[in-house]
């Protein structure tokens, strides 16, 4: 893995408000560049409103977004190019895999002569060569989610975003797909913020975890995950951070059960 | 005892799909003998009416022979190319217009606020009032026809039109965003295949009033085409005649309807086949 202290992502003072309800109180987070994080946080803390402002989405209320040392809102010619692979695939199912790939590279800053060889790359790595010309519709939800990833590293971004991508999927499927994330990830030094409801996830994955509170959303904690790679969900380790994970999520999430 | 998971899903989609192509073909059979019997009652039902409603309703034999000689006939043929062309025309507007008025309305909050109190309106009013107007501002020449069509038409495109743009899938107008992709080609890869299944109900709404209509026009307000035959036919009570060039016309314009568009749709919507 190429991680190095250069910082990729950095928010500062971030708040964000609707009219006069607060979403998100102040985040404060700095992402180096290769590094993996999982951003843990209750439903309706705020997350979807981080992910949007962290996807060029939504402008914030308060505070700075910076990628790569500028602005994140700037003017769209120069405006960094994020990846995002959603909970649900979001691939146009009128439009082959290739064709939904070109469709944002066409967007992206890499050169058409580039294309097809960038796209045959990363199928292959995914593992869904041989689904290139197919419809969405006809893949499964694992093959969809893959094709999802694939968009979201094809446009070489600053950094992808994910929320939740394996939550809709099977156990078996969403464990073969972290473990083909955690290879990529390793091979392509892309920076990843993961965010997900599972501690186990969190723990598996990344390398370091970052606890919201309940609503409106606040850093309240960040753990490094002290685990070497390759890890395996056999090993014991896991479980027991994710069991002292537990302890400090339930004591910012539900500190009246303590 | 082991519980043996099948991976392969191919497995599972060919029992799936072996399941389905026998369903698909029990419903054919039943389609297609609801068809028939479709049919079979409206011939009994002509065939009464005939020897009750005598002589104003012709019989099913009659009027078939009717048919066969209007088929013999060079004057039938200009005539149906002439309210053709009308119809083509007709549709081809009202379906452009429609389709950016109600795409227009489905994106723009300000273009909706102006014209749906005007689509409304528009919509409430009968069709031959468009065509009478028309006739009487226009006069009886093509324009008339042109325009009477087009308004009468319009609003219910547009409206189809519009309510697809507000069902569109916003999840993918968010993704469209997040990879900056730019807004034309947004608009022709994004929103204008998501409207492709409401453009085609605009399409055959369009169609089928067009034709329709162009018949009315035809028998108000011109001297040439199938529905001044029709319309002649009555006037000299020709019953039988008029009911065999109704019944060509008729056919013909299903045939156009279920070749051309259908074959537009299978080619359209051929990804979630």
């Amino acid at each position: 893995m190429n991680k190095n202290s250069e910082i990729v992502l950095h928010v500062e003072d971030l708040g964000v408000s609707f009219g006069g309800l607060e979403a998100i109180a102040k985040i404060d987070i700095s992402v180096a560049r290769g590094e993996f994080i999982a951003i843990l946080g209750p439903s309706g803390c705020g997350k979807s409103t981080l992910l949007n402002v962290l996807s060029g989405l939504l402008p914030p209320t308060r505070g700075t977004v910076s990628v790569e040392g500028r602005p994140m809102y700037r003017p769209e010619s120069e405006a960094p190019h994020v990846g995002y692979v959603f909970q649900e695939h979001r691939l146009l199912p009128w439009r082959t895999v290739k064709q939904n790939l070109e469709l944002v590279l066409a967007s992206s800053k890499v050169p058409q002569d580039r294309w097809d060889d960038n796209i045959d790359n990363i199928l292959e790595t995914l593992h869904i060569s041989r689904y290139k010309d197919s419809w969405p519709l006809r893949l499964s939800g694992g093959e969809r989610q893959r094709v999802s990833i694939a968009r979201a590293l094809l446009v070489e971004p600053a950094y992808v975003m994910m929320d939740e991508p394996f939550s809709t999927l099977d156990e078996l499927t969403a464990r073969t797909l972290r473990q083909e994330l955690i290879e990529i990830w390793q091979r392509t030094g892309t920076t990843i913020v993961f965010v997900t409801h599972s501690i186990r996830e969190a723990t598996f994955l990344a390398d370091r975890i970052v606890i919201l509170t309940r609503g409106p959303a606040l850093v309240d904690d960040s753990y490094t995950v002290p685990i070497d790679r390759p890890r395996t969900y056999e090993d014991p380790r896991i479980g027991q951070i994710e069991a002292e994970i537990v302890e400090r999520v339930l004591s910012v999430w539900e500190p009246e059960k303590k | 005892m082991p519980i043996r998971i099948n991976h392969k899903a191919t497995d599972g989609e060919a029992g799936v799909g072996s399941h389905e192509s026998t369903m698909q073909r029990s419903d054919l059979l039943k389609w297609r003998g609801g068809t028939i019997a479709a049919f079979v009652s409206l011939l009994a039902v002509w065939f009464i009416l005939s020897i009750v409603v005598r002589p104003w309703v012709p019989t099913p034999a009659a009027t078939v022979l009717a048919m066969y000689k209007a088929l013999g006939s060079a004057e039938f043929y200009q005539d149906l190319l002439l309210t053709l062309g009308r119809v083509l025309v007709a549709f081809a507007g009202a379906t452009i217009i429609g389709s950016t008025l109600g795409i227009a309305t489905g994106l723009s909050r300000r273009a909706d606020a102006f014209f749906r109190p005007l689509l409304a309106i528009a919509l409430a009013i009968p069709d031959p009032v468009y065509i009478i107007f028309a006739i009487l501002a226009l006069g009886i020449g093509e324009q008339a026809g042109f325009v009477a069509l087009t308004i009468a038409i319009t609003p219910f495109v547009a409206n189809i039109v519009r309510s697809s743009v507000h069902a569109r899938d916003f999840y993918l107008d968010e993704m469209v965003q997040v990879y900056r992709i730019p807004i034309w080609t947004a608009f022709w890869h994004n929103l204008v295949p998501q409207l492709v299944p409401a453009l085609l109900t605009a399409v055959r709404n369009s169609f089928a009033l067009s034709w329709k209509l162009v018949v009315v026009v035809e028998a108000l307000g011109q001297p040439e085409g199938l529905g001044a035959a029709i319309f002649q036919s009555f006037r000299l009570l020709r019953m039988r005649e008029m009911l065999a060039l109704a019944i060509l016309f008729t056919i013909l314009m299903e045939l156009i309807e279920r070749g051309a568009l259908g074959r537009l749709e299978r080619r359209l919507l051929r990804w979630r086949q």
